[in-house]
């Protein structure tokens, strides 16, 4: 069933220096669906617009952020509800309860002034109903046990904790409430690679035993391996390849998806390995028709004048390419 | 006592920080007792998190702090605490850097050429501009680029991937022998990475540039290197040539450093759940050794006393696991 969906999502960054209007279009034209109890990954290079795109998800929009058109849907009890119809406060209960965000670096979100139990409190206290002291103590405690956090974290400042500790009290602290949604945003980016299997595996349990959805965004296809279920390859503000995890590895269609995955390196393959050519296109000025024309190795006169749509090639393995297309006789 | 290739020697490396007030001060050994040797020409890596003093030892070799203990020798010169200005300017010749972020390696408002002419003028390349002008555009030939391309440019006009090219580009003007990469690929997109390491294969092959690589990225680090010494809470724990320290792991820790890198292959993915510790503090400080809280084998002597070197099978392990079982034991 289908928790999540956005609907030919636009969103720029509007700029105005000096008197001169551009926009940065950073998620153009997006629709995606989630579906429930799933994990869903989204891929792409830094700059690509991964970021906006779930902070457009999340509601978070801020100038210079706009959403110029599309909609996005979040099934609530059976019903889809279009988050940009909510009003401040509707949108405020929902976070944290519905859905809640790990933010990118949240190494730094925890207030290093307070004690990790009161900013427990503090969530608890904004964003449910608790009324009882020694619920919210029990409940608190109850969760950290089932996330393997030591009890002794409640009563320690973020700056005594490691990294790793730091990043799973974020994950902690956004779980507590049992959302539906978890959108996590490079959770495990800024640690290093033993904390960064802790961190995944934590999320990985949590979404086991909540039954949650998780929206997983990294660069790091080696994370996107361990957890995504589902991932979708960003490239320029546009989704240009979404499938299942073993199809994306084993069967990638999209150029940019290939030159990825084959750079890739390996312990025990020193096999010679080719990184794309060229550089990241501009948001502001992206190239006409197929964004990644300039940089591909199959590139053909119309790629540069017709925008490929994203179609479902086989079962569940969609492209927006158009060596596929012709094929599909579009 | 040296080989005769051998470029750069560095022995008994110990770097001590102390943290805290007068009243509580606690001593952080970040690098301790750290050797190795480079030979010329090779890719040598230093692996290890953060924290584990691998950026301390890049450091200390660049001269940007002083050690505690520990002797450093280029070409069989010694470097540290040296009078000797000659081979002091030639080390800074040979020896040169390359650092993590190229964002903050150039200011924003400066143009990129400049800093490749000052290096010029810096280490007297030439004093003739036509030949400077050549000997930069032979730099930057080397990384696939043009001084055409780069000439008048703000860095915010490149990416990542090329602003790290300049910044090899820069490293090679002095013709150097070494390169010191601190975490050069980790701030450039995925599908440029391999430019870059590929660009320190050929400086290699072609140049016999020799390179100290310093990642936590294993993977990269199997690619690109020859010998690999894995870094722990200051301490080589293991170092050996690459294919044997990767693919045959011998500490335990490298075995869970290994273990834990998330595999671009959705068939191996990590089986059991692991352990973290609370604190770093909390692992520098420890006697005996520093892994003997997370480690799966530990015995009563690993919180005791320090492991020594062993030699295994061409590898030395800093492990009581193998002190039996080993060749020879030194230290």
């Amino acid at each position: 069933m289908t928790i999540l969906k956005t609907e030919n999502l636009k969103s720029f960054y509007i700029l105005d220096i000096l008197g001169i209007k551009q926009s940065v279009m950073a998620v153009n034209d997006i629709s995606i669906e989630i579906k429930e109890n799933e994990i869903y990954g989204i891929a792409g290079e830094s700059g690509c617009g991964k970021t906006t795109l779930i902070k457009t998800i999340y509601g978070m929009i801020e100038p210079p952020l706009n959403v110029m058109d599309g909609r996005v849907l979040y099934s609530i009890d059976g019903k889809l509800v279009d988050i940009f119809s909510l009003d401040e406060e509707e949108l405020r209960r929902l976070r944290w309860e519905y859905v809640s965000y790990i933010p990118q670096g949240s190494m730094s979100v925890l207030n290093p002034v307070t004690k990790i139990s009161d900013s427990f409190w503090d969530f608890i206290k904004a964003h449910s109903n608790y009324k009882d002291k020694l619920e919210i103590e029990d409940s608190i405690k109850e969760h950290l046990n089932a996330v393997g956090l030591p009890l002794e974290v409640l009563n320690a400042y973020p700056h005594q904790l490691s990294g790793g500790m730091r990043q799973r009290v974020t994950i902690a602290l956004a779980t507590i409430l049992k959302p539906k949604i978890i959108i996590a945003d490079e959770p495990s980016t800024a640690l290093d690679v033993v904390a960064q299997r802790a961190v995944i595996q934590l999320l990985k349990n949590i979404q086991q035993t909540q039954k949650n959805t998780i929206i997983i965004v990294t660069h790091d296809m080696g994370v996107h391996a361990n957890i995504s279920d589902r991932i979708a390859m960003m490239y320029a503000g546009k989704i240009i390849e979404e499938a299942k995890t073993e199809e994306i590895f084993e069967n990638p269609l999209h150029p940019y998806t290939k030159y990825l995955i084959r750079s890739l390196p390996k312990i025990g393959d020193k096999s010679y390995k080719v990184s794309a050519p060229g550089s990241p296109p501009s948001l502001i000025n992206p190239p006409t028709g197929c964004k990644f024309h300039p940089r591909c190795d199959s590139f053909k006169p119309e790629c540069k004048k017709i925008e490929p749509q994203l179609i479902e090639i086989s079962k569940d393995h969609k492209v927006a390419c158009l060596l596929y297309s012709k094929e599909m006789g579009q | 006592m040296k080989e005769n290739n051998e470029l750069l020697r560095i022995e008994g490396l110990t770097k001590v920080f102390s943290l805290g007030s007068v009243f509580s001060r606690i001593r952080i050994v970040a690098v301790n007792n750290v050797s190795f040797g480079i030979n010329s020409p090779e890719i040598f890596t230093l692996a290890g998190e953060s924290g584990s003093g691998k950026t301390t030892v890049a450091r200390i070799i660049l001269g940007f702090i002083e050690p505690t203990r520990g002797s450093i020798f280029y070409r069989g010169n010694k470097i540290t605490n040296l009078k000797d200005i000659e081979a002091r300017s030639l080390f800074r010749k040979e020896v040169q850097a390359i650092f993590q972020n190229p964002f903050e390696t150039f200011n924003p408002l400066r143009k990129v050429n400049e800093y490749l002419y000052e290096t010029c003028w810096n280490f007297n390349v030439s004093r003739n501009r036509n030949e400077i002008d050549g000997i930069i555009d032979e730099a930057l030939k080397a990384v696939g680029l043009s001084l055409e391309e780069v000439r008048d440019k703000y860095p915010g006009e490149f990416s990542g991937g090329q602003l790290q090219r300049i910044s090899v580009a820069r490293a090679l003007i002095t013709k150097p022998q070494l390169l010191i990469a601190d975490e050069p690929v980790s701030m450039v997109d995925a599908s440029l990475r391999m430019s870059i390491i590929n660009l320190f294969k050929e400086l290699k092959e072609k140049n016999n540039v020799s390179v100290i690589y310093i990642t936590h990225d294993l993977a990269t680090a199997y690619y690109v290197s020859e010998r690999i010494a894995i870094m722990f809470r200051g301490e080589i724990v293991e170092t050996g040539p690459v294919e044997k320290v990767l693919m045959e792991p011998k500490h335990p820790y490298t075995m869970l450093l290994k273990e834990s890198i998330p595999e671009p292959d959705p068939k191996m993915k990590w089986q059991e759940s692991i352990r973290l510790t609370a604190s770093e503090e909390e692992e520098y400080l420890r006697k005996g050794c520093k892994f003997a809280g997370r480690c799966p084998y530990v015995m009563d002597i690993c919180r005791k006393e320090a492991p020594g070197d062993t030699v295994v099978d061409g590898v030395v392990v800093k492990c009581y696991l193998y002190a039996s079982k080993s060749e020879k034991t030194i230290a």
